[in-house]
């Protein structure tokens, strides 16, 4: 093989940089880019498309007109915001039409909000109102039971509904039969019962079996007769009245469909056709006539809406009568889901006639003593229920009353409820349901009475603490008047503190938890805080509740304004050593942890301040602490995460030396977690590059000491990481800010530190068909060192050196194409550093070609080694017994970096450029595209 | 195929006494159909029967069951003629008029041993071997005036001494319940109104029950028959209802099988109510109340 | 048209806590079709907020980015372009012209896209576009610690592309544009 001298080509940098800035055109303010707020130009563009007159077709031509007469910039993002204008022109223009339908759509959502709410009450019920045992279980009970009960069932049972009216009727017995078979059947069991009841109604309707269809809504109303099982009760209610709903609409719908061109919420009986009167008159009588009275009232309310077309206000009267009728029911749960369903049906049809939701009220405090009577006490006795739990069915129905009531209601009926609440006995249950309903501005606002009250109430049969929790999460909505807030809390808390049940106790704090924390300061909050410590301790009892305590945490979280009170308060750590089993503590440090990042970024505040930052620390420390040799990996990886978010968070301003102090302690704490370190150098980088923008480069003795400490710092931190790549990596970050900071012998420091770890790169794992990692790794790294100037004691060149040297003795450790692409990647960088100026520079620093300025020993330097780099790669290029494709490739690459970098107007690099072409396509394996567009781009030369 | 058809110019089919029925029978055929008369008959008949156990008593007053002839009419409407396809109809018109001796007409009703019923029946007469076409539908009377019901509410207590028929007064335990009948003269179209309260009671209640009973009295003053047979029950009261709390009484009467009392020589139609308790042991106490019931 | 936002070296939260509120108030979701990230978002968080811009995001990874699944290069293709993305710390020297072009003939694109220096470019070479968007951040570069933040959007018509180039100066946003035929 020929000796070949390489030749660098001479660029003008700056040249080339001032010619493409002449080429990009400055807008001015009032100019069009796309991302242009839409302003002035687009009403130009309103104005012509409106111009046009044909609103349904406008769109598309003013596109069109636009791109034709194209000359400005067309804006297609404004151009959809036209749209709209035209869009609501169109609108105008039939105004009647457009009105019309804007109240239909008032109407609608009115009445969509009774239907929600009740769907949103209904949704809270079954819940808390569900057996637990799994629909499985009860599965195979209802089949044992079944074959048991019935040995001689014909089971092939013929037409579903048949086999729907069997069920049904297996249901009564169950009913009667025994409680705990009833309880059995899971809540989806019933409601698949149910379900396809609906189905089996709608089927009789469509075939005209209107006389079945009535009878299966009377047979499941008088499902509701029996209250055997209470705590089905509620559940129970709402499958059958969900039927009755179905039921009512289909007859509403059947009679409303004989009125043609009637509004549905204004019903003229006048107009009403005599034979749809006929058909109306004659359900209500037959549903009249139904002889049981509960069935009676449930059917009739459910078509109540039906007697809008004999008379006008119709609806109303037999509202108000079938309120007064359910007095005749003697169970008083039962009256009052009655009352209940009567409420929603007034809700749905009469919301403005508000009257009868207070006398349905009314009606049942009348009856509020019929549970003393021996009859419900007996079945309490014998289901073993205690008067609380049996309470706890009542309380569903009586707050959707009285939300009934409360809707749109003066504070004036509120008043009164209460009152009457206040004159019965036993009223917590009232005084609950009342707080839950009522809006929590007028709880709010006499929240101080109803504590007054609550306190002098007798609580044997109805525990206080569930008016509390009640009435703390509605002042928690809505803020008490700030005189009676710290009363509202003092006179609460000497209730809590009266709370035995540890249970009832922390169920009930947690709630004003939060009140304190959201309308007091930290000191109340704090005494909050402490109160339940005290609670919680004795017995160890905080072992048995610690998801409630994790609540008070998440409480205190979210409503301390800042993190800084939060930590102020000597006990939110104390609160900390009820966490004691394991993970416990971590998870709620987490939290903690959580919390504060988000609330930082969200206030775009940083910490500063000693409490807050040793509370944090603790925090970080607990969760640091937690990890060990046995983690495994996604615990690490969130707990340095979480630490290393709430670090970044901590920011002392333009204090820059307590911030690197702060990282110095944080090094010290969490030198277990390597992305802590990795994080730590990161900010400290950060910093040392802040302080030299600040002062603009011009370091004073004061910051110029800072920014070497802080490069000091890096240089100790880094050796402690594990990974290389990502030593690597920091090692020549490190370099270049320290470099940017002016302190080159950091700078070169680093790099030479950089250049010990990066023989750990070699055997970086590579990914098939890219570039080799330790390839990106090495590249990245030259070309940090063209800002690097010589150590004038070290030599020319001395990294560079340092670093062929590494390559050169690695022996068969690097691949001998990788060799080959990174000695053709230095011929690079040393025509970069053959320039009379540089690509690029560091700010302030001087380098080589300022230190040598052109110096004809430092070029014969650069030409000497290049010289030998190139004769190593056609060595490479031209011995055998290599992967031929790789050698061809290699070829390839250093054609095009002959093409490149080499100066080829010279006749020595011409020939070498021919040479090397030979050898890559030699083999032919080369990129064809790339030589096809190689070729090209030579030829345009 | 063609179907014949009774139309009636009013779609509840209720009229009074001096009114006339209009409305047109409609012939529907999709050949044409040839005719020897259409003709029209409107009857009211009051209908008497005798329960089974009272036969025997009034074999003697046989004469007296025979159903009572209340209206009648008839006209011919058309004679020997063709209908082209398609429909045709023929408008009538029946005044409404007692019979000779009969002084007004008694309202539609349908009871166990009384019934009072006004048919309209047509018919088409066809040439021989075709089948005549028929048809009948009823038309409801009602009183055009009469007795107006009143507004005297009837106050109620009932105890263990109010009660008249039991064997020992002893056995009945305590209880007290009082209460209102809004009237005993009631109009048939609105409904029946009061109110009850249960001021006491030693045993447990299961039901509190409206029972509305129909009193039909068949025969003449020398000898009658008269049964008592439930139209309605209705609960108004289900389980130990409150004590002291006034439940409404609510009943609405039923069309056809009530109608206003009727007293004639030769039958009665009356009326009565029961408040019915039921007790948790099963015993049972009934008050009854007479009422008259009208129109008006 | 097609509005394609370049952006890259956001360096969060390492080197910058987010983006100007200047900046965030220009990129509203909805506007913009195509993403293209010339790499060391760094985090899953700045990944994430671009996704909320537009659906269809490329990431190329940077010399920093945790997420060792992006590739080194990739080449996508928007209307009559072919675009390369490269993050640029592999080029010897970064952001040299003619190392630049090597890479676009190797992926054979008409317009190379590459960042690591922080400095905005958008020229014209040899036929072929080539575009620098910057750091959006302008967090701080090899070189210098004082950057102007920046970032590029591409308007691709039919065979044009119109870039524009918002920089952040002295508080306020500055628009440049450059056009590109292709040939």
């Amino acid at each position: 093989v020929q000796h070949y001298a390489w030749k660098p080509k001479k660029v003008n940098y700056s040249l080339d940089e001032k010619e493409r800035k002449a080429k990009l055109t400055k807008l001015r303010s009032n100019e069009y880019h796309p991302l242009k707020p839409i302003t002035v130009t687009e009403s130009s563009l309103v104005k012509i498309s409106s111009g046009e007159g044909h609103a349904s077709n406008s769109e598309n031509r003013s596109t069109k007109s636009h791109s034709s007469s194209g000359k400005d910039f067309i804006d297609p993002l404004s151009m959809l915001s036209i749209e709209d204008p035209l869009t609501s022109a169109t609108k105008v223009t039939k105004p009647s039409k457009a009105v019309s339908v804007k109240n239909d759509d008032e109407i609608k959502v009115d009445l969509a909000s009774s239907d929600a709410s009740w769907m949103d009450w209904k949704l809270e019920v079954i819940p808390r109102h569900t057996t637990d045992q799994g629909l499985a279980n009860s599965m195979i009970s209802m089949l044992k039971s079944g074959k048991k009960d019935k040995p001689g069932r014909n089971t092939q049972v013929s037409s579903v509904s048949d086999k729907l009216r069997d069920r049904l009727g297996q249901l009564d017995e169950f009913s009667e039969s025994s409680v705990q078979e009833m309880l059995n059947l899971s809540q989806q069991d019933f409601i698949d019962r149910i379900n396809s009841l609906n189905l089996t109604l709608t089927d009789a309707w469509n075939t005209n079996q209107k006389v079945k269809s009535l009878k299966l809504t009377i047979q499941c109303a008088k499902l509701l007769v029996d209250a055997s099982v209470m705590q089905f009760y509620p559940s129970k209610f709402i499958l059958v009245t969900d039927l009755l709903n179905t039921f009512g609409s289909l007859v509403f719908d059947r009679i409303f469909s004989m009125c043609k061109g009637m509004d549905p919420n204004n019903i003229i009986p006048e107009e009403v056709p005599e034979s749809a009167k006929e058909i109306c008159l004659n359900w209500i009588l037959k549903i009249a006539s139904i002889r049981e009275l509960l069935p009676r009232i449930y059917v009739e309310a459910s078509i109540v809406k039906c007697n809008e077309f004999l008379k006008k206000d119709q609806c109303k009267s037999n509202l108000i009568r079938l309120n007064a009728m359910t007095r005749g029911i003697g169970n008083p749960l039962v009256a009052l889901y009655a009352r209940t369903y009567l409420s929603y049906i007034g809700m749905k049809h009469l919301p403005s006639c508000k009257g009868h939701f207070k006398s349905c009220f009314y009606d049942f405090v009348a009856t509020y003593k019929q549970m003393y009577t021996t009859p419900i006490q007996n079945l309490l006795a014998h289901q073993k229920i205690n008067m609380e739990s049996y309470l706890s069915f009542y309380t569903p129905a009586l707050q959707w009353i009285l939300f009934c009531v409360s809707h749109n209601a003066h504070d004036a009926t509120l008043t009164e409820v209460l009152e009457k609440c206040n004159t019965c006995g036993n009223n917590l249950v009232l005084f609950d349901s009342c707080i839950s309903s009522f809006s929590s501005e007028y709880v709010a606002a006499r929240a101080l009475v109803l504590c007054a009250a609550v306190s002098k109430s007798d609580d044997k049969l109805y525990p206080k603490f569930r008016v509390l929790k009640s009435l703390g999460k509605k002042l928690i909505e809505t803020e008490p008047p700030s005189g009676d807030k710290l009363t509202i809390l003092n006179e609460t808390w000497k209730m809590l503190v009266k709370i035995r049940n540890p249970i009832d106790y922390i169920n009930c704090a947690v709630v004003w938890v939060e009140y304190a924390a959201k309308y007091f300061t930290h000191k109340e909050t704090n005494t909050v805080l402490a109160d339940i410590i005290k609670h919680m301790t004795p017995d160890r009892v905080y072992e048995k509740f610690s998801a409630e305590l994790q609540t008070v945490v998440v409480c205190v979280l979210t409503h301390m304004p800042d993190f800084r009170s939060i930590f102020t308060m000597d006990k939110f750590l104390s609160f900390f050593d009820m966490f004691q089993k394991d993970g416990q503590r971590v998870t709620v440090c987490k939290i903690v942890a959580e919390y504060f990042i988000k609330n930082q970024d969200e206030t775009n505040q940083n910490a500063s301040d000693a409490t807050t930052i040793s509370g944090l620390m603790y925090i970080c420390r607990t969760i640091h602490d937690s990890i060990n040799a046995l983690s495994i990996e996604d615990d690490i990886t969130s707990a340095s995460s979480l630490i290393c978010g709430v670090l970044l968070k901590i920011n002392f301003g333009k204090d820059f030396e307590q911030q690197l102090s702060f990282y110095v302690e944080c090094r010290a704490s969490f030198s277990g977690l390597d992305p802590v370190c990795a994080t730590l150098v990161h900010s400290v980088n950060q910093l040392s590059g802040e302080v030299t923008k600040i002062v603009k480069g011009k370091h004073t003795r004061k910051t110029s000491a800072f920014v070497r400490a802080c490069a000091a710092y890096s240089f100790i931190t880094i050796p402690s990481l594990l990974d290389s790549a990502t030593k690597f990596g920091l090692y020549l970050e490190s370099g270049q800010i320290a470099l940017i900071s002016q302190c080159v012998s950091q700078s070169d420091a680093m790099y030479k530190a950089g250049l010990s770890t990066i023989m750990d790169l070699v055997n970086l794992p590579a990914k098939p068909s890219l570039e080799n990692p330790f390839l990106s790794h090495v590249s990245n790294f030259l070309s940090s060192l063209l800002t690097v100037p010589d150590n004038t004691e070290q030599g020319v060149l001395f990294l560079l050196r340092s670093f062929l040297n590494i390559i050169s003795e690695s022996g068969s450790q690097i691949r001998p194409d990788i060799t080959c692409a990174i000695y053709i990647k230095v011929l690079s960088l040393l025509t970069a550093y053959s320039q009379d100026q540089y690509l690029y520079h560091v700010y302030k620093v001087d380098s080589n070609e300022d230190l040598y300025s052109n110096d004809p020993k430092f070029l014969a330097e650069i030409s000497q080694i290049s010289t030998t780099l190139l004769n190593e790669v056609l060595g490479y290029l031209g011995s055998d017994n290599k992967d031929p494709k790789l050698q061809s490739l290699n070829a390839f690459y250093l054609f095009q970096v002959i093409i490149a970098h080499g100066e080829i107007s010279d006749e020595k690099m011409q020939r070498l450029a021919v040479v090397v072409w030979g050898l890559s396509q030699q083999h032919a394996q080369a990129n064809t595209k790339a030589t096809i567009q190689m070729l090209a781009s030579l030829k345009k030369k | 195929m063609a179907t014949i058809e009774i139309k009636l110019n009013r779609p509840n089919k209720v009229y009074h006494e001096g009114e006339t029925v209009t409305g047109a029978i409609i012939v529907e055929s999709k050949t044409s159909l040839a005719y020897q008369s259409v003709s029209l008959i409107a009857e009211g008949v009051a209908a008497l029967t005798l329960s089974a156990k009272s036969v025997g008593r009034l074999e003697s007053m046989y004469n007296s069951v025979k159903p009572i002839s209340l209206f009648g009419h008839s006209i011919e409407l058309a004679r020997q003629g063709k209908i082209p396809a398609g429909t045709k109809s023929f408008p009538f018109e029946i005044p409404l008029k007692p019979h000779g001796s009969i002084k007004w007409l008694l309202e539609t009703y349908r009871g166990v041993y009384i019934s009072v019923q006004y048919n309209i029946k047509c018919l088409l007469k066809r040439p021989l071997l075709n089948k005549d076409l028929t048809k009948e539908t009823e038309i409801y009377i009602e009183y055009k005036s009469g007795d107006r019901a009143n507004n005297k509410p009837i106050k109620f207590n009932i105890n263990p001494n109010s009660i008249k028929n039991a064997n020992s007064q002893a056995e009945i335990p305590r209880f007290s319940v009082r209460g209102r009948l809004d009237s005993s003269v009631c109009c048939l179209t609105k409904p029946m109104t009061g109110e009850l309260v249960v001021e006491a009671s030693e045993n447990p209640i299961r039901s509190i029950e409206l029972q509305l009973m129909r009193v039909e009295t068949v025969g003449s003053p020398d000898g009658f028959a008269k049964e008592a047979t439930e139209i309605q029950n209705i609960e108004i009261g289900c389980g130990d209802v409150c004590r002291g709390l006034s439940i409404p009484i609510f009943m609405i009467f039923p069309r056809m099988f009530a109608c206003p009392t009727v007293d004639t020589p030769n039958f009665k139609i009356e009326f009565e109510l029961n408040i019915v308790i039921v007790f948790e042991d099963d015993r049972m106490i009934s008050e009854n109340f007479p009422i008259k019931l009208t129109r008006f | 048209m097609v509005l394609v936002l370049v952006v890259g070296d956001m360096h969060i939260p390492f080197r910058a806590s987010g983006l100007s509120p200047k900046f965030k108030k220009l990129l509203v979701p909805g506007k913009i079709q195509h993403i293209l990230c010339t790499g060391n978002l760094c985090t899953r968080e700045s990944y994430d907020y671009l996704k909320t811009l537009a659906s269809d995001v490329h990431v190329v990874r940077g010399d920093f980015d945790e997420n060792v699944n992006y590739p080194e290069q990739k080449v996508v293709t928007v209307g009559q372009f072919r675009i390369g993305m490269c993050h640029g710390h592999q080029i010897c020297p970064w952001g040299d012209t003619e190392s630049l072009a090597m890479l676009q003939r190797q992926l054979n694109v008409d317009i190379l896209i590459f960042g690591h220096t922080h400095k905005f470019e958008a020229y014209e070479h040899e036929s072929h576009f080539y575009i620098n968007p910057g750091s959006i951040t302008g967090a701080f570069s090899p070189t210098a610690s004082e950057v102007i933040p920046s970032f590029v959007l591409m308007d691709i018509q039919a065979s044009t592309v119109v870039t524009y180039v918002y920089q952040l100066q002295a508080n306020d946003v500055k628009v440049e544009r450059i056009e590109y035929q292709k040939s």
